[in-house]
């Protein structure tokens, strides 16, 4: 994905960089690190809670750091440089300076069939397998053993991360007269858009008929399901742990922690957060925090 | 001698270039050719504080700021009819004494804003017009990241735009940061001719790490010239131009333009005088030491524009060192690539609607 990189960037230039200005010396600065572990020519962000780590300071010297508000200069070993939301600004520093990110290329052990579509600066890990009726847009990354076939549009940029399944056999099964479970094919789509990011060990089912939906800068962490037919609205961030059973609908700018259960075809309103562990049973109304087994309403936002 | 206060350009040279700086010292003293070469373009120095003739803060004083809807667009400009210059950002990793963009706001353009210069570049009332883009700075090489989504954004929406130039001299300035972030920018980008334009004004520039990058970009298709910049005690002699101009076509970097250094604040001591340069070129071009392969033209860099002194181009000089340079370009052309245009100070509309500017002149 990426490697780690410790150029020399001098602190004026990350200042001109956020289009701000540099309080103190200007120095060296080769890392990045954080406010309880820094050492010499380091970059930290302090959010507004965080403890200023005076006593630490003494024993370093250039360290630069990131910071929302005004504070007086006691060591000419530390410059400052005055942002709103010091942690974006700290990720796109890191983002722009000290990470060298991996050659995009199609790695020559990855399946791809013939008949997909991959759009230019696609990355492909290794042992990844694309199905024909797949179609990935430009610039999208694909990291190793990921699987994905049946019916699949991706859009632009989205990061699919080790051992993610898109396209998995729905589960779904009907009693015949003798009492045989007879799987009903899942032929619908599954449809994402651009800017989506897919956790590690994911997996995002087809649906019977209709389409499994996940749409832009949607983020999906690690070890999660999505049932068929699910509908995950934009920019709603689902973390480790997570299953949707099918048909499930998500709103906008939801937040689900880490292990909530959601049974299916269960509505959840834009803008809700369902807390740790939580069990979702009943639709939730929008702009609301629930917590608990089974999940009731706690607050609104 | 008086001092011209007010010189906000700080001295900032790359962690590379210190070492490099160091290393020549070493090896051929600080009273060297390959020394000062270095020491010159990068140190700042008293000289640049004398009060001289060169007073404009910036090269080009008429406007240039490219509108939409009246509204200026922050970092781009246009020039000519069917290029634009974007900026992303004013950073670079060593500041060059005679840079032409020493006193220029600084700023980084965000994302939403390249969004913007990119719909600006292929939208209905431009894009038939506009085939290339110079995107410069400040070193856009120096956030490769930022540059690389400013070229897809082109690509997606200003398929008009065939050429994408980019103006940089971070190979010579600090390769160390020339990585795949870098290199990425070029590759899976089909129907696009990329080309870079560098600077180097001495040999003793190409440096090994340097010249590995110039390598890894012309096994991605990248085309490289340089347009080098005449500078007094620094280049301004016959054998240091025969030996820049035979490595960059050993390297297969194209020669392009030899300017002559730009009459702004701070430069009076790098300025030589035009005659010298057409002297120079002359020899260049004429003496038979270097191929017609590797011969750059020389070039003024006007308030209206890049102009290069043929035959009648210098019309007269005055008694304050100013001459006049006729030009080819028309008034009414420039008004209508850019309406927002304005006509400089220096320059004036000859009979027949030909531009004309006056340009301060070096000394020797």
């Amino acid at each position: 994905m990426y490697k780690v990189k410790s150029p020399n960037i001098y602190a004026s230039e990350i200042a001109q960089f956020l289009n701000a200005k540099l309080i103190g010396k200007d120095f060296v600065i080769n890392h990045p690190s954080s406010p309880k572990n820094f050492s010499d020519n380091s970059l930290f962000y302090l959010d507004k809670d965080d403890i200023y780590p005076k006593e630490r300071l003494k024993k370093y010297k250039e360290i630069l750091i990131l910071i929302s508000k005004k504070i007086e200069i006691l060591d000419e070993n530390v410059s400052f440089i005055i942002v709103n939301n010091p942690r974006l600004q700290f990720t796109k520093v890191i983002n722009e300076f000290y990470i060298e990110l991996m050659a995009i290329e199609i790695s020559q052990s990855a399946k791809i069939d013939r008949n997909s579509q991959i759009g230019r600066n696609v990355l492909i890990g290794e042992n990844s397998v694309i199905g024909p009726d797949v179609s990935i847009g430009n610039g999208t990354k694909i990291l190793n053993n990921v699987v994905i076939t049946g019916r699949v549009n991706i859009g632009n940029n989205c990061f699919i991360k080790n051992s993610s399944t898109i396209g998995s056999e729905g589960y779904d099964f009907e009693a015949d007269e003798e009492g045989e479970l007879v799987h009903l094919p899942h032929i619908g789509r599954i449809l994402i858009g651009s800017n989506v990011w897919i956790g590690a060990n994911t997996t995002i089912e087809n649906s019977a008929v209709d389409d499994t939906i996940i749409e832009d800068n949607v983020k999906i962490d690690d070890l999660v399901q999505v049932g068929a037919n699910c509908i995950i609205r934009k920019g709603t961030k689902i973390t480790a742990g997570v299953i949707l059973s099918h048909k499930v609908e998500i709103g906008e700018n939801c937040l689900l922690a880490p292990n909530v259960s959601v049974r299916n075809s269960v509505k959840i309103g834009p803008g809700v957060i369902v807390g740790i562990g939580s069990v979702v049973i009943h639709d939730l109304d929008e702009n609301s925090v629930y917590v608990g087994n089974p999940a009731r309403f706690l607050r609104r936002k | 001698m008086a001092k011209n206060k007010n010189l906000g350009f700080p001295e900032k040279i790359s962690p590379f270039l210190i070492r490099k700086m160091k290393k020549i010292k070493d090896e051929f003293g600080e009273d060297s050719e390959e020394y000062k070469a270095l020491f010159f373009q990068y140190k700042k120095l008293e000289n640049e504080n004398a009060k001289t003739q060169e007073s404009n803060l910036k090269h080009w004083e008429g406007g240039l700021a490219e509108k939409s809807d009246n509204i200026e667009l922050r970092g781009l400009e246009r020039l000519y009819c069917r290029s634009l210059v974007i900026e992303p950002t004013k950073i670079c990793a060593a500041h060059c004494r005679y840079c032409l963009r020493a006193h220029y706001d600084l700023f980084t353009l965000k994302e939403n804003d390249l969004k913007g210069i990119a719909e600006f570049c292929g939208s209905k009332n431009v894009k038939d017009n506009l085939a290339e883009v110079l995107i410069t700075g400040g070193d856009p090489l120096i956030i490769p990241q930022r540059l690389h989504l400013l070229v897809e954004l082109l690509l997606e929406k200003a398929p008009n735009i065939r050429i994408i130039r980019i103006g940089s001299r971070l190979m010579t300035q600090d390769p160390e940061r020339v990585d795949n972030n870098v290199y990425g920018i070029f590759k899976n980008k089909p129907g696009i001719r990329f080309e870079i334009g560098t600077q180097i004004n001495h040999p003793i520039e190409f440096f090994e790490e340097s010249i590995e990058t110039f390598k890894e970009f012309f096994k991605l298709g990248v085309k490289i010239y340089s347009q080098n910049i005449l500078l007094r005690n620094i280049n301004d002699n016959i054998n240091c131009l025969i030996k820049l101009y035979d490595i960059m076509r050993e390297l297969d970097i194209e020669p392009h333009y030899l300017f002559h250094c730009v009459p702004m604040r701070g430069m009076h001591h790098f300025r030589t005088t035009v005659t010298k340069g057409i002297e120079l070129t002359k020899s260049l071009v004429n003496s038979g030491y270097i191929s017609g392969r590797a011969k750059p033209m020389f070039a003024l860099m006007t308030d209206i524009g890049k102009i290069i002194p043929y035959e009648g181009t210098i019309l007269r000089k005055n008694s304050f060192g100013q001459i006049l340079i006729q030009s080819a370009y028309k008034y009414q052309d420039r008004m209508r690539w850019n309406p927002y245009w304005e006509l400089p100070k220096t320059a004036e509309i000859d009979d027949k609607g030909y531009l004309r500017v006056w340009y301060l002149d070096g000394e020797d």
